[in-house]
Protein backbone atom coordinates (compact mmCIF):
# COMPACT_ATOMS: atom_id res chain seq x y z
CA UNK A 1 0.00 0.00 0.00
CA UNK A 2 1.01 3.62 -0.37
CA UNK A 3 1.20 4.89 3.20
CA UNK A 4 1.49 8.39 4.59
CA UNK A 5 2.81 8.63 8.16
CA UNK A 6 1.98 11.86 9.99
CA UNK A 7 4.13 11.99 13.13
CA UNK A 8 6.05 14.92 14.60
CA UNK A 9 8.42 12.83 16.74
CA UNK A 10 11.44 12.40 14.43
CA UNK A 11 12.78 9.18 15.95
CA UNK A 12 9.37 7.54 16.02
CA UNK A 13 8.50 8.60 12.46
CA UNK A 14 11.75 7.03 11.27
CA UNK A 15 10.92 3.75 13.03
CA UNK A 16 7.38 3.75 11.63
CA UNK A 17 8.74 4.32 8.12
CA UNK A 18 11.33 1.54 8.45
CA UNK A 19 8.82 -0.95 9.85
CA UNK A 20 6.22 -0.27 7.16
CA UNK A 21 8.85 -0.46 4.42
CA UNK A 22 9.94 -3.85 5.77
CA UNK A 23 6.41 -5.04 4.95
CA UNK A 24 6.75 -3.76 1.38
CA UNK A 25 4.72 -0.56 1.74
CA UNK A 26 5.74 2.69 0.06
CA UNK A 27 5.99 5.27 2.81
CA UNK A 28 6.20 9.05 2.93
CA UNK A 29 6.46 10.93 6.20
CA UNK A 30 5.23 14.39 7.13
CA UNK A 31 5.61 16.05 10.52
CA UNK A 32 2.59 18.34 10.87
CA UNK A 33 -1.12 18.49 10.14
CA UNK A 34 -0.98 21.20 7.48
CA UNK A 35 1.61 19.28 5.41
CA UNK A 36 -0.51 16.15 5.79
CA UNK A 37 -3.63 17.82 4.40
CA UNK A 38 -1.66 19.34 1.51
CA UNK A 39 0.09 16.04 0.75
CA UNK A 40 -3.17 14.07 0.78
CA UNK A 41 -4.93 16.57 -1.47
CA UNK A 42 -2.02 16.29 -3.91
CA UNK A 43 -1.65 12.51 -3.87
CA UNK A 44 -4.00 10.43 -1.74
CA UNK A 45 -2.37 7.44 0.00
CA UNK A 46 -4.09 4.08 0.49
CA UNK A 47 -3.44 4.29 4.22
CA UNK A 48 -2.96 7.28 6.49
CA UNK A 49 -1.14 6.59 9.79
CA UNK A 50 -2.05 9.68 11.76
CA UNK A 51 -0.70 10.80 15.12
CA UNK A 52 -3.15 13.02 16.99
CA UNK A 53 -0.76 15.34 18.83
CA UNK A 54 0.61 17.36 15.92
CA UNK A 55 1.91 20.92 15.58
CA UNK A 56 -0.01 23.53 13.55
CA UNK A 57 -3.12 21.39 13.08
CA UNK A 58 -3.79 18.40 15.32
CA UNK A 59 -4.87 14.97 14.07
CA UNK A 60 -8.57 15.45 14.85
CA UNK A 61 -8.58 18.69 12.82
CA UNK A 62 -6.83 16.86 9.97
CA UNK A 63 -9.69 14.34 9.96
CA UNK A 64 -12.26 17.15 10.04
CA UNK A 65 -10.54 19.00 7.18
CA UNK A 66 -10.33 15.85 5.07
CA UNK A 67 -13.92 14.93 5.77
CA UNK A 68 -14.86 14.66 2.07
CA UNK A 69 -12.09 12.25 1.13
CA UNK A 70 -11.67 10.09 4.25
CA UNK A 71 -13.86 7.39 2.68
CA UNK A 72 -11.33 6.93 -0.15
CA UNK A 73 -8.44 5.96 2.12
CA UNK A 74 -7.92 3.88 5.24
CA UNK A 75 -6.94 5.67 8.44
CA UNK A 76 -5.08 4.35 11.46
CA UNK A 77 -4.90 6.81 14.35
CA UNK A 78 -1.99 6.82 16.83
CA UNK A 79 -2.18 8.57 20.16
CA UNK A 80 -0.54 8.81 23.54
CA UNK A 81 -3.83 9.66 25.26
CA UNK A 82 -6.45 7.12 26.17
CA UNK A 83 -9.59 9.25 26.46
CA UNK A 84 -12.66 7.38 25.25
CA UNK A 85 -14.25 10.55 23.85
CA UNK A 86 -11.22 11.15 21.61
CA UNK A 87 -11.33 7.56 20.39
CA UNK A 88 -15.03 7.84 19.51
CA UNK A 89 -14.57 11.20 17.81
CA UNK A 90 -11.80 9.85 15.55
CA UNK A 91 -13.80 6.76 14.59
CA UNK A 92 -16.83 8.94 13.85
CA UNK A 93 -14.69 11.20 11.68
CA UNK A 94 -13.71 8.23 9.51
CA UNK A 95 -10.75 6.50 11.21
CA UNK A 96 -10.69 2.72 10.69
CA UNK A 97 -8.64 1.82 13.73
CA UNK A 98 -6.91 3.31 16.76
CA UNK A 99 -3.58 2.46 18.45
CA UNK A 100 -2.59 3.68 21.89
CA UNK A 101 1.13 4.44 22.44
CA UNK A 102 3.30 2.66 23.37
CA UNK A 103 2.56 -0.14 20.91
CA UNK A 104 4.61 -2.92 19.37
CA UNK A 105 5.90 -2.76 15.81
CA UNK A 106 4.24 -6.15 15.25
CA UNK A 107 0.87 -4.86 16.40
CA UNK A 108 1.13 -1.87 14.07
CA UNK A 109 2.00 -4.13 11.13
CA UNK A 110 -0.80 -6.58 11.95
CA UNK A 111 -3.35 -3.77 12.15
CA UNK A 112 -2.14 -2.31 8.83
CA UNK A 113 -2.50 -5.75 7.28
CA UNK A 114 -6.05 -6.10 8.64
CA UNK A 115 -6.95 -2.66 7.29
CA UNK A 116 -5.47 -3.68 3.91
CA UNK A 117 -7.59 -6.84 3.87
CA UNK A 118 -10.76 -4.87 4.66
CA UNK A 119 -9.83 -2.36 1.98
CA UNK A 120 -9.45 -5.11 -0.63
CA UNK A 121 -12.68 -6.72 0.51
CA UNK A 122 -14.69 -3.56 0.00
CA UNK A 123 -13.03 -2.52 -3.25
CA UNK A 124 -14.97 -2.14 -6.47
CA UNK A 125 -16.44 -5.22 -8.16
CA UNK A 126 -15.02 -4.21 -11.52
CA UNK A 127 -11.40 -3.16 -12.03
CA UNK A 128 -10.35 -1.51 -15.28
CA UNK A 129 -7.11 -0.31 -16.81
CA UNK A 130 -6.11 0.54 -20.38
CA UNK A 131 -8.80 -1.56 -22.08
CA UNK A 132 -8.53 -4.41 -19.57
CA UNK A 133 -11.67 -5.15 -17.55
CA UNK A 134 -11.79 -7.50 -14.57
CA UNK A 135 -15.17 -8.47 -13.08
CA UNK A 136 -14.27 -9.65 -9.56
CA UNK A 137 -17.71 -11.05 -8.88
CA UNK A 138 -18.07 -13.08 -12.11
CA UNK A 139 -14.30 -13.72 -12.10
CA UNK A 140 -13.97 -12.83 -15.77
CA UNK A 141 -11.32 -10.76 -17.57
CA UNK A 142 -11.56 -9.15 -20.98
CA UNK A 143 -9.24 -6.97 -23.02
CA UNK A 144 -11.27 -4.63 -25.25
CA UNK A 145 -13.78 -7.17 -26.64
CA UNK A 146 -11.74 -10.36 -26.17
CA UNK A 147 -12.35 -12.63 -23.18
CA UNK A 148 -9.23 -13.96 -21.46
CA UNK A 149 -8.79 -17.20 -19.52
CA UNK A 150 -6.69 -17.14 -16.36
CA UNK A 151 -5.99 -19.78 -13.73
CA UNK A 152 -7.07 -18.96 -10.19
CA UNK A 153 -3.59 -17.86 -9.11
CA UNK A 154 -3.04 -15.79 -12.27
CA UNK A 155 -6.39 -14.09 -11.66
CA UNK A 156 -5.46 -13.28 -8.05
CA UNK A 157 -2.09 -11.91 -9.10
CA UNK A 158 -3.62 -9.69 -11.80
CA UNK A 159 -6.34 -8.58 -9.35
CA UNK A 160 -3.74 -7.58 -6.77
CA UNK A 161 -1.71 -5.65 -9.34
CA UNK A 162 -4.85 -3.87 -10.56
CA UNK A 163 -5.82 -2.97 -7.00
CA UNK A 164 -2.35 -1.53 -6.45
CA UNK A 165 -2.43 0.23 -9.85
CA UNK A 166 -0.07 3.18 -10.03
CA UNK A 167 2.71 1.86 -7.82
CA UNK A 168 5.47 -0.71 -7.95
CA UNK A 169 4.68 -3.87 -6.00
CA UNK A 170 7.69 -5.76 -4.69
CA UNK A 171 8.13 -9.52 -5.07
CA UNK A 172 8.07 -9.76 -1.26
CA UNK A 173 4.66 -8.09 -1.10
CA UNK A 174 3.29 -10.33 -3.86
CA UNK A 175 4.61 -13.46 -2.13
CA UNK A 176 2.95 -12.40 1.09
CA UNK A 177 -0.39 -11.20 -0.24
CA UNK A 178 -1.00 -13.36 -3.31
CA UNK A 179 0.70 -16.59 -2.24
CA UNK A 180 0.44 -16.09 1.56
CA UNK A 181 4.10 -17.11 1.76
CA UNK A 182 6.92 -15.65 3.80
CA UNK A 183 8.38 -12.65 1.96
CA UNK A 184 11.80 -14.24 2.43
CA UNK A 185 10.87 -17.50 0.72
CA UNK A 186 13.57 -18.28 -1.84
CA UNK A 187 11.35 -18.87 -4.85
CA UNK A 188 10.92 -17.38 -8.31
CA UNK A 189 7.19 -18.16 -8.40
CA UNK A 190 6.30 -14.46 -8.76
CA UNK A 191 8.44 -14.02 -11.88
CA UNK A 192 7.09 -17.24 -13.36
CA UNK A 193 3.47 -16.14 -12.87
CA UNK A 194 4.12 -12.62 -14.14
CA UNK A 195 5.47 -14.27 -17.31
CA UNK A 196 2.29 -16.36 -17.60
CA UNK A 197 0.21 -13.18 -17.29
CA UNK A 198 2.30 -11.36 -19.88
CA UNK A 199 2.07 -14.25 -22.33
CA UNK A 200 -1.73 -14.28 -22.10
CA UNK A 201 -2.03 -10.51 -22.19
CA UNK A 202 0.49 -10.36 -25.05
CA UNK A 203 -1.65 -12.69 -27.14
CA UNK A 204 -4.37 -10.01 -27.24
CA UNK A 205 -1.98 -7.06 -27.68
CA UNK A 206 -1.70 -6.01 -24.04
CA UNK A 207 1.79 -7.31 -23.28
CA UNK A 208 2.98 -3.93 -21.94
CA UNK A 209 0.35 -3.76 -19.20
CA UNK A 210 2.41 -5.39 -16.45
CA UNK A 211 5.64 -3.44 -16.19
CA UNK A 212 8.92 -4.40 -14.52
CA UNK A 213 10.40 -1.69 -12.31
CA UNK A 214 14.03 -2.65 -11.87
CA UNK A 215 14.89 -3.05 -8.20
CA UNK A 216 11.30 -2.37 -7.12
CA UNK A 217 9.09 -5.13 -8.54
CA UNK A 218 6.12 -5.10 -10.89
CA UNK A 219 3.32 -2.66 -11.50
CA UNK A 220 0.45 -1.50 -13.65
CA UNK A 221 0.46 2.19 -14.52
CA UNK A 222 -2.51 4.23 -13.30
CA UNK A 223 -4.00 5.07 -16.67
CA UNK A 224 -7.61 4.32 -17.60
CA UNK A 225 -7.55 5.57 -21.17
CA UNK A 226 -7.68 3.28 -24.23
CA UNK A 227 -3.94 3.31 -24.89
CA UNK A 228 -1.61 1.01 -23.05
CA UNK A 229 0.44 2.86 -20.46
CA UNK A 230 3.94 3.70 -21.64
CA UNK A 231 6.94 4.40 -19.47
CA UNK A 232 9.78 6.62 -20.51
CA UNK A 233 12.80 4.33 -20.06
CA UNK A 234 14.99 7.11 -18.68
CA UNK A 235 12.30 8.02 -16.18
CA UNK A 236 11.85 4.38 -15.14
CA UNK A 237 15.32 4.55 -13.63
CA UNK A 238 14.22 7.53 -11.57
CA UNK A 239 11.35 5.56 -10.09
CA UNK A 240 7.88 4.28 -10.80
CA UNK A 241 5.93 7.43 -9.98
CA UNK A 242 8.23 9.67 -11.98
CA UNK A 243 7.70 7.34 -14.91
CA UNK A 244 3.93 7.63 -14.55
CA UNK A 245 4.08 11.39 -14.78
CA UNK A 246 5.98 11.18 -18.08
CA UNK A 247 3.66 8.53 -19.56
CA UNK B 1 -10.28 28.66 48.58
CA UNK B 2 -11.80 25.31 47.50
CA UNK B 3 -12.30 26.68 43.99
CA UNK B 4 -8.66 27.73 43.84
CA UNK B 5 -7.57 24.27 44.97
CA UNK B 6 -9.70 22.65 42.31
CA UNK B 7 -8.22 24.88 39.57
CA UNK B 8 -4.68 24.03 40.74
CA UNK B 9 -5.50 20.31 40.82
CA UNK B 10 -6.97 20.42 37.37
CA UNK B 11 -3.87 22.17 36.04
CA UNK B 12 -1.63 19.58 37.73
CA UNK B 13 -3.74 16.80 36.23
CA UNK B 14 -3.36 18.35 32.80
CA UNK B 15 0.39 18.53 33.30
CA UNK B 16 0.47 14.88 34.35
CA UNK B 17 -1.56 13.93 31.28
CA UNK B 18 0.87 15.84 29.04
CA UNK B 19 3.88 14.24 30.71
CA UNK B 20 2.43 10.72 30.27
CA UNK B 21 1.71 11.55 26.62
CA UNK B 22 5.31 12.71 26.14
CA UNK B 23 6.62 9.56 27.81
CA UNK B 24 4.67 7.37 25.40
CA UNK B 25 6.73 8.68 22.45
CA UNK B 26 10.18 7.39 23.50
CA UNK B 27 8.54 4.24 24.94
CA UNK B 28 7.11 3.41 21.50
CA UNK B 29 10.40 4.26 19.79
CA UNK B 30 12.26 2.10 22.33
CA UNK B 31 9.96 -0.85 21.70
CA UNK B 32 10.48 -0.49 17.95
CA UNK B 33 14.26 -0.18 18.40
CA UNK B 34 14.40 -3.41 20.39
CA UNK B 35 12.06 -5.29 18.04
CA UNK B 36 14.05 -4.14 15.03
CA UNK B 37 17.33 -5.07 16.74
CA UNK B 38 16.09 -8.66 16.91
CA UNK B 39 15.86 -8.63 13.10
CA UNK B 40 19.49 -7.51 12.69
CA UNK B 41 22.22 -10.01 11.92
CA UNK B 42 25.67 -8.38 11.82
CA UNK B 43 27.46 -7.17 15.01
CA UNK B 44 27.62 -3.61 13.57
CA UNK B 45 23.88 -3.54 12.92
CA UNK B 46 23.18 -4.89 16.40
CA UNK B 47 25.50 -2.27 17.94
CA UNK B 48 23.71 0.48 15.97
CA UNK B 49 20.34 -0.79 17.16
CA UNK B 50 21.57 -0.87 20.78
CA UNK B 51 22.84 2.71 20.51
CA UNK B 52 19.45 3.81 19.23
CA UNK B 53 17.72 1.93 22.04
CA UNK B 54 20.01 3.64 24.58
CA UNK B 55 19.14 7.08 23.17
CA UNK B 56 15.42 6.32 23.43
CA UNK B 57 15.91 4.98 26.99
CA UNK B 58 17.53 8.28 28.02
CA UNK B 59 14.69 10.22 26.42
CA UNK B 60 12.18 8.04 28.31
CA UNK B 61 14.01 8.61 31.60
CA UNK B 62 13.89 12.37 31.17
CA UNK B 63 10.16 12.23 30.35
CA UNK B 64 9.65 10.02 33.41
CA UNK B 65 11.10 12.85 35.53
CA UNK B 66 8.33 15.10 34.16
CA UNK B 67 5.74 12.50 35.17
CA UNK B 68 7.21 12.33 38.70
CA UNK B 69 7.18 16.13 39.03
CA UNK B 70 3.59 16.35 37.84
CA UNK B 71 2.51 13.54 40.21
CA UNK B 72 4.30 15.22 43.14
CA UNK B 73 2.52 18.49 42.32
CA UNK B 74 -0.79 16.67 42.34
CA UNK B 75 0.01 15.22 45.80
CA UNK B 76 0.72 18.67 47.16
CA UNK B 77 -2.57 20.01 45.85
CA UNK B 78 -1.18 21.53 42.65
CA UNK B 79 1.34 23.89 44.29
CA UNK B 80 4.65 24.44 42.41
Amino acid sequence: MRVMVVEDDTALSLFLKKALELEGHTVRVVADGVSAVEGIQEDMPDLLVLDLGLPQMDGVDVLRTLHDCVASMSILVLTGRSQLSEKIECLELGADDYLLKPFSMYELLARCKAIGRRRMGSAAGVLQCAGLRMDRIQRTVSYQTVMLEFTSKEFTLLEYLLLQKGRAVSRRELLQNVWQMSPDAGTNVVDVYVNYLRRKLGAVGASGLVQTMRGEGYGIAAKDKGDLPRFNTAAVAAGFHAALEVA
Amino acid sequence: MKQMESVMNSSALEELDDAIHSLSQPMTALLFAVEMASLRTTPEQIQDALNTARTECRRAVSELERVRDAAARLHTGGAR
